[in-house]
């Protein structure tokens, strides 16, 4: 990595549903300066959102723009880059098949980004960029990011992400979605506002629970509309007027595509992208009412390619996702009424075997977050109904955003959460058919982590204190204090152990020693 | 001056035709010619210039008015004319002026040569001793290249080439006339010099091979001859989606020799017959045809011009200040530009700093990257060897040569294979736009940064007309500049969409909107009692909205001064219209070039150069690039220049409100040359920095480049 730094050139290509863009930076002391920005209209987005898969010509469309790109990186003897890809090409069917043919054809190792890495890499530059961290307690922030293929929303609380959702629409997608019906009617404007009112329950649900402060509005349109509206924008940062927004949608609602093109100076292709655009805007504004509202000119690659200068920035953007993935989790556990403090108490338990642990089980940071988003979610189940509460967990953690966790990460969470004391993930079929030899490892190492860590307060009533784990050769003991009645622990740690073992090859033994002795 | 077509119905805007402005350009260049005060070869060159011009006159402009004739009859152009209408009218101007080419020739131009004992004689003035040495001449080097070809029923009028000079020759046989065709072969020196004691005695090929003629149609008798010569619409047509840009400028090169018959120029003393005859094959119209006085095609007089004549002749040479003002005491270029911007002005400083700045680059061990637009080369450039060096040194070459240049295509397409061959990265322009913007680019990495330097100009990376045209650049390595002109290039060469630009204005992207905005901006300042005006220096100002606006800002009061060398539709003075605008041509030994925009923007000036005329084409189909100068000395040098031009009143003219241009009254002042007066500004204190004269410098002027 210290090598990145001394090259001091740096390039991140990402190709998105309208284009493919590229940006050289070089470093300067604290400073990244931009060498050069550029910017090829593709049609990616159009055809996977209508047709499913990218074409053959599209194909080669970006590898020939790919190919020039590297021919510039080349002048500038980038050594270091990376090559994204966000919604469009996520969601092509045919997008292994992409990534082969780029591999092959320009070298290039293309990374699609998750919905929610996309997200996050975005919320962390606002937050960053609006010093949202440092906002007053009691105050909420609603982060809206408007892209090509999804929405993305977040409530930021106290300093950290209260809750997170994604919505599967952009203004691309929104257009093509109606586009066989845009030509054929005058009121196109209420169908987009009804069918946006309709899929923006999320929202109200924030906009209902929170004290907003301020609306922050980001996303690749961002310029485009703010110009149009004629925001005023100071040190890359447009004040926005609701009103303005609204007359433009108004404006914009009364012309053709055609008009749209002479009246704005719009290419063909934006002006039949402004209606969808400006009524995702629209719409959004009617629902947060908010009088303070922001739209930073944030991009996805400032965040990554600080990401490639500065090693210490991706510590830090770790940091974030799993200070706000806690966070996220945290506030998801009380939405489901959870017993917090137990969720507490078992994240407390398991991070410490966890770490304890660090030479058998071989896991990182990542599947640290993941086994203590387990901790606080294990119990969301039970608020569906008491029936089936593992299964209801599971489903539950599989389906919510939890913030900065990528479709593999909720997989994985999911199944953590989805067995107790009498439930091994080694019999379940589902693991053995859908996850990966490595992902069922890790699966079972933090669920028998997890489930341990359960057992020691398996009552609700942290009778435990003072916990320690002290590893021998080849046992793990856990000692513990209380002066409690703790059969029930002991009773559900003995149920837990015989499957640590197995995982582990570590025997484990509890023994807890009464409260007055150790005083 | 004519007929002018300035006299619009009542409110109409005043609107000089294009064409008719550009005759009287034409007229102006011709009246240097005329000028007794100038050296005799020196207006021997005029005098070409004059013809040269007006070839590519008909090449291009009458050519495209013919093909309106056909294809919009009713159509009327800006002024208000017809296609119709306007041909008639500019056929009766050129023969007006032809009447003036010729009369400038043997009445003015042939008895002063004679004076200094240089002669044009005809075959029959031979005496003995020359006829023997001609006749030994046709026989050994002309008669092996000539392909007499004889006319009839099987034997068709020949395919002529665009501006060849032939013979058409009235035979008869047995009784029966009928005629041949012979061309004056273009690959011999069109004049001779034959043995005399005391003079220099020239005679014209055509005058040799007519006095043989009986030689070449031996089994005929000559009945009578003359010369004649065709033009023909040259403007290429060029299928811009083809596979190969280059491949299809070449067919289109060879289809402009079979172009459409614009003119035929025909010597006055032709027969009936011969006249009746060449009309007839060549089906012309009367208004087409074109009697001339003397020797047809004038443009030989350019080479002869170039011959090594007594220095008493011509014009005292001229020397450019090098290293230019901004760069003495500078080995390293990049630290001179490094410490600030620095401008240059040619041919008053000398080009080779621009040659140099390539050269470096190319021997630099940190530099990355060289880009460069070229649009016209001279035959063997230096700044192409600097590139062909770059790239074997392993830089990162890409050059952007413009096929589409007008009558240098041929000389294009050479460069650009040989810059491919030694690994540039050569792109032929853009589709539908021709790239005439001047820019260079210097990627260079330093102490692990990159720092771009540029230079932007108004005038070609040529360094034959860099000694005779004026034109002006920039250096700069400004962080901003350098962002916008990496864009363009990435823009040129396809790897990017246009971005929004912060320091450079770029046509066809928004350069328009941009002159719009700076001159509504001055007539907003006029209005609001602000300070306002503009002096506005260019080769051409045609674009009709822009003519608007410049009027509507003297209805508002903003001053303002045109220094326009060619074409001005803008008609100055006009009651109600144009009476705080001036408008002035300069011609002169220099060609101007350079093109300087100041705008007086409420008291803290902004002056921006290019490589951009006010015309529609420079708006809407080039790629063009102005530039702001923002330094404080070299604004203020650019405002001493444009007072100097602005001041001269040697070789320049004012135009009247009727379109007519006289010279600047020169009754009790001082006469101002500027030409001559800058290359004293720019003259360094230290005698010893300056490299001795090493240009003659008046050449002609391309005429494509007016």
């Amino acid at each position: 990595m210290d090598r990145l730094v001394n090259g001091r050139i740096a390039a991140v290509i990402d190709i998105g549903s309208s284009y493919v863009g590229m940006r050289i930076s070089q470093i300067r002391g604290k400073d990244i300066v931009d060498l050069e920005r550029l910017s090829r209209p593709v049609t990616v987005g159009h055809e996977v959102f209508s047709e499913g898969k990218l074409s053959f010509e599209t194909i080669r469309e970006i590898s020939s723009i790919l190919d020039s790109f590297i021919t510039l990186m080349n002048e500038y003897k980038v050594s270091h880059y990376k090559v994204i890809a966000t919604t469009a090409l996520r969601e092509a069917q045919n997008h292994e098949f992409v990534l082969d043919q780029l591999k092959i054809q320009n070298g290039v190792s293309v990374e699609i980004l998750e919905d929610s890495h996309e997200k996050s890499l975005i919320y962390s530059e606002c937050i960053e960029r609006l010093k949202l961290d440092k906002a007053s307690e009691g105050s909420d922030t609603i982060i809206a990011y408007i892209g090509t293929g999804t929405i993305g929303m977040a409530l930021y609380r106290n300093g950290g992400i209260a809750f997170s959702y994604n919505l599967p629409i952009g203004y691309v997608k929104l257009y093509d979605m109606f586009s066989n019906i845009i030509e054929e009617t005058n009121d196109i404007n209420i169908v987009l506002e009804e069918y946006l009112n309709e899929i923006m329950g999320d929202l109200k649900y924030l906009v209902n629970k929170a004290v907003i402060d301020t609306v922050v509005i980001t996303g690749n349109g961002v310029d485009m509309i703010s110009e149009l509206s004629g925001l005023r924008c100071s040190d890359g940062l447009y004040s926005v007027d609701p009103d303005k927004i609204y007359q433009l949608y108004s404006t914009v609602n009364r012309m053709t595509i055609e008009k749209l093109e002479t009246k704005f100076d719009l290419s063909s292709e934006n002006s039949r992208l402004i209606y969808s655009a400006v009524a995702i805007y629209s719409s959004i504004l009617k629902i947060v009412k908010s009088k303070n509202i922001v739209s930073p000119k944030v991009q996805l690659w400032d965040s990554l390619i600080r990401q490639i200068f500065f090693p210490r920035y991706k510590t830090s953007y770790e940091n974030h996702i799993r200070k706000n993935a806690v966070s996220c989790s945290i506030a998801l556990a009380k939405y489901y009424k959870s017993d917090i403090k137990h969720c507490e108490f078992l994240k407390k338990c398991a991070v410490l075997i966890f770490d304890k642990l660090k030479k058998f089980h071989g896991l990182g940071p990542r599947k640290r977050l993941l086994l203590e988003v387990a901790c606080f979610m294990h119990e969301c189940g039970y608020s569906v109904n008491s029936r089936n509460p593992l299964t209801n967990v599971f489903d539950v953690v599989r389906n919510v955003n939890i913030y900065g966790l990528s479709e593999e990460d909720g997989e994985i969470a999911a199944r953590i959460v989805k067995f107790d004391e009498d439930h091994a993930p080694s019999v379940d079929e589902d693991i053995k058919v859908r996850m990966s030899n490595r992902n069922r490892l890790v699966i079972s190492k933090l669920t028998a982590i997890m489930r341990i860590a359960d057992s020691l307060d398996k009552s609700h009533m942290q009778k435990l204190k003072d916990i320690k784990i002290r590893l021998f050769k080849n046992e793990v003991i856990i000692s513990a204090r209380s002066d409690k009645n703790v059969l029930l622990e002991k009773w559900a740690f003995d149920g837990c152990s015989d499957f640590f073992t197995d995982v582990f090859g570590l025997r484990i033994r509890l023994i807890i020693r009464p409260d007055k002795m150790s005083i | 001056m004519g007929e002018k077509n300035s006299e619009n119905k009542k409110g109409e805007m005043p609107f000089n035709n294009r064409e008719f402005s550009w005759m009287d350009f034409n007229l102006r260049v011709l009246e240097e010619a005329m000028d007794k005060s100038n050296p005799i070869i020196e207006r021997i060159k005029f005098l070409s210039i004059t013809a040269s011009n007006l070839d590519e006159f008909f090449m291009v402009r009458v050519a495209e008015a013919m093909e309106r004739k056909d294809s919009k009859p009713n159509n009327k152009d800006s002024s208000g004319l017809k296609p119709k209408q306007l041909l008639s009218l500019l056929s009766e101007r050129v023969h007006k002026f032809s009447d003036q080419q010729y009369s400038c020739f043997y009445k003015s131009i042939l008895p002063t040569l004679s004076k200094s004992n240089i002669k044009f004689i005809k075959w029959n003035d031979l005496d003995e001793r020359q006829l023997e040495y001609t006749e030994n001449y046709f026989e050994k080097i002309i008669f092996p290249v000539l392909t007499p070809l004889a006319v009839d029923v099987g034997r068709p009028f020949p395919l002529l080439a665009n501006r060849s000079i032939n013979i058409a020759v009235e035979l008869e046989k047995d009784g029966e006339s009928n005629f041949g065709v012979v061309q004056v072969p273009s690959i011999l020196p069109r004049y001779l010099e034959i043995p005399s004691q005391n003079d220099k005695i020239y005679i014209l090929l055509e005058d040799i091979i007519t006095g043989e003629l009986s030689r070449l149609f031996e089994l005929h008798s000559i009945k009578s001859s003359c010369t004649f010569r065709i033009t023909r619409d040259s403007d290429l047509e060029i299928d811009e989606d083809a596979e190969n840009l280059l491949t299809e400028i070449q067919k289109s090169i060879k289809k402009r020799k079979r172009g459409d018959l614009v003119r035929l120029e025909i010597s006055n003393k032709s027969s009936k017959k011969i006249k009746k005859f060449l009309l007839d094959m060549l089906d012309v119209e009367k208004k087409e045809v074109y009697e001339l006085n003397g020797p047809i095609d004038l443009t030989f007089l350019s080479k002869f011009a170039n011959e090594d004549w007594d220095s008493k002749l011509k014009f005292g040479p001229l020397n450019p200040v090098n290293p230019p003002m901004d760069f003495v005491g500078y080995e390293d270029m990049f630290k001179a530009i490094r410490e600030k911007d620095r401008m240059v002005y040619h041919p008053f400083e000398s080009f080779d700093c621009v040659i140099n700045f390539v050269r470096q680059a190319a021997e630099d061990k940190d530099v990355l990257a060289i880009k460069q637009t070229l649009y016209r080369v001279s035959g063997n450039s230096p700044i192409i060897a600097a590139l062909i060096k770059a790239a074997e040194n392993g830089k990162q070459v890409t050059v952007l040569v413009e096929l589409k240049a007008r009558f240098d295509e041929e000389n294009n397409i050479e460069w650009a294979k040989k810059l491919e061959k030694a690994g540039c990265h050569v792109i032929y322009g853009l589709a539908g736009l021709k790239t005439h913007c001047k820019v260079i680019l210097v990627v260079r990495r330093e102490e692990g940064c990159i720092k771009r330097y540029i230079h932007m100009g108004t005038g070609n990376y040529n360094d034959t007309t860099a000694k005779f045209y004026t034109d002006i650049g920039l250096f700069t390595c400004r962080e901003k500049f350098g962002m916008d002109v990496s864009s363009l290039f990435n823009s040129l060469t396809g790897y990017s969409r246009p971005p929004e630009y912060q320091k450079i204005v770029v046509a066809p992207t928004d350069m328009r909107e941009f002159f719009e905005h700076m001159i509504k901006n001055e007539i907003n300042n006029a209005e609001a009692g602000l300070i306002s005006g503009m002096i506005i220096k260019v080769n051409s100002l045609v674009d009709y909205n822009i003519i608007k606006l410049l009027y509507k800002a003297s209805q508002a009061g903003v001053p303002v001064k045109l220094i326009v060398r060619g074409m001005c539709c803008l008609i100055p003075g006009v009651k109600g219209w144009s009476q705080n605008i001036t408008v002035r041509s300069i011609v002169g030994r220099l060609l101007e070039h350079s093109r300087i925009f100041y705008f007086e923007s409420g008291g803290n000036p902004r002056i921006y150069m290019g490589s951009a005329d006010l015309m529609q084409r420079n708006f809407d189909r080039r790629v063009e690039v102005i530039f702001p100068i923002e330094d404080e000395d070299l604004k203020s040098r650019s405002i001493e220049v444009l007072d100097i031009i602005l001041k001269d009143g040697a070789n320049a003219r004012v135009q009247a409100s009727d379109t007519s241009y006289s010279r600047v009254s020169r009754r009790g002042k001082k006469v101002i040359d500027s030409q001559a007066d800058l290359f004293n500004l720019f003259k360094v204190p230290d005698e010893n920095k300056l490299d001795k004269p090493d240009i003659d410098t008046f050449r002609p002027l391309e005429s494509n480049e007016i």
